[in-house]
């Protein structure tokens, strides 16, 4: 890739609870895509010792410490719902794809890239998935949406401005100007 | 009669100010992005400035191509490129940090990592030190690589300058003006993500 990315504000909460939050903290456009940065936290003190424990096994993804019934399984997971209907998010399989082929998939893809990690300490927990969605999406408002039933996330959704992100993709600048692999 | 004593409640631990960003904030971007500088193997560029009441955090982007370079030159850019560099050589290392009107100056050469102190370490303002960042690609011709710099507390409303100087890369020191005031009017939009205590 041989693009700066622009940065985006966009940034906004999707879930704030006494509790939890899950916020969208990111935006980097780039000619070919662009990159959503998530932060999601939970802080110790506002839990009890139930909501504690799923907290922490849905971000260790290990739920052998739960009780029975145990709640669903799985990670955090992003989609992307465009003005046409198109949808795409984080658990689709993504389809094959040969970067030494001039071939592309017929899109939109959206695959986890460059996440954060999961911290827990004491006074609480946090992770910062990230995504990466290509081509960029129409410029026109779309839905961004997340959930993640084992962290009793329930389905919470957004309009972002595809517009922005549009203009913002097209003003990445080339990191050496002499190679023409802009993207 | 107990041996062990009743235990209270620990607080909470409180991260220093001036180490990085705080966790619980979410913090407002300032646009701006700049090509800080560029050689014909390296691009040293400031990607985005993340501001917030207690100071700002600045994310730079290596990124290095191989042209012509031998296997041993792409060896030494890409541990250059990914902090690999044995200490000794830290001068090659990546150098950055600020300078305010007044002269002022902090940077990632002055600070000295939370490991490296103790605990009632208290610097003086200001402090520009690596924080966050990490992540990037490496591939066989091209290499990319995060970083990030927090500088506490916020700098003054006005311009002040960005240097930065990469001698292992062959990167000259190179100033670049930053507009302060940006900075302190977009930490006003950062927002706590808990409620404060009523």
């Amino acid at each position: 890739m041989n693009a700066l990315g622009t940065a985006v504000p966009l940034q906004r909460f999707l879930v704030r609870t006494d509790s939890l939050v899950v916020a969208l903290t990111s935006v980097v456009a780039y000619p070919s895509g662009c990159q959503f940065g998530f932060r999601v936290a939970a802080r110790a003190s506002a839990l009890d010792r139930a909501d504690h424990r799923q907290l922490r096994a849905a971000f260790l993804g290990d739920y052998s410490d739960l009780s029975e019934p145990r709640p669903p399984d799985g990670p955090f997971r992003c989609g992307i719902r465009l003005a046409d209907g198109t949808k795409v998010s984080s658990v689709d399989d993504p389809p094959f794809w040969d970067p030494t082929s001039p071939m592309r998939p017929e899109g939109p893809v959206l695959v986890e890239f460059s996440s954060l990690g999961t911290h827990i300490e004491a006074d609480g927990m946090w992770c910062g998935p990230g995504y990466w969605l290509w081509p960029l999406p129409p410029p026109e408002p779309f839905a961004l949406v997340v959930d993640w039933p084992a962290a009793a996330i329930p389905q919470t959704e957004v309009e972002l401005d595809g517009a922005a992100i549009v203009a913002a993709g097209g003003a990445a600048e080339s990191l050496w100007p002499d190679d023409a692999h802009r993207d | 009669m107990s041996f062990f004593e009743p235990t209270a409640p620990r607080p909470a631990r409180q991260q220093p100010p001036w180490y990085g960003p705080p966790e619980d904030v979410l913090g407002s971007p300032v646009p701006i992005k700049r090509i800080l500088a560029r050689s014909e193997t390296v691009v040293v560029a400031l990607t985005d400035i993340v501001a917030y009441p207690s100071g700002c955090q600045f994310s730079l982007q290596l990124a290095a191509r191989r042209g012509t370079l031998s296997d041993d030159q792409w060896r030494d850019l890409r541990e250059l490129v990914f902090g690999e560099r044995w200490p000794a050589e830290c001068d090659e290392m990546l150098r950055c940090g600020v300078q305010f009107a007044d002269g002022t100056k902090a940077t990632n050469v002055d600070s000295r990592p939370i490991w490296d102190t103790p605990e009632s370490y208290a610097p003086a303002p200001p402090v520009f030190i690596e924080a966050g960042g990490g992540g990037g690609e490496a591939g066989d011709n091209q290499l990319r690589s995060s970083r990030g710099f927090w500088l506490w507390p916020l700098p003054p409303p006005e311009p002040f300058t960005f240097a930065v100087e990469w001698s292992g890369a062959g990167v000259e020191l190179t100033m670049t003006e930053v507009d302060g005031a940006a900075i302190v009017t977009a930490s006003q939009a950062a927002e706590p993500f808990w409620p404060a205590p009523s």
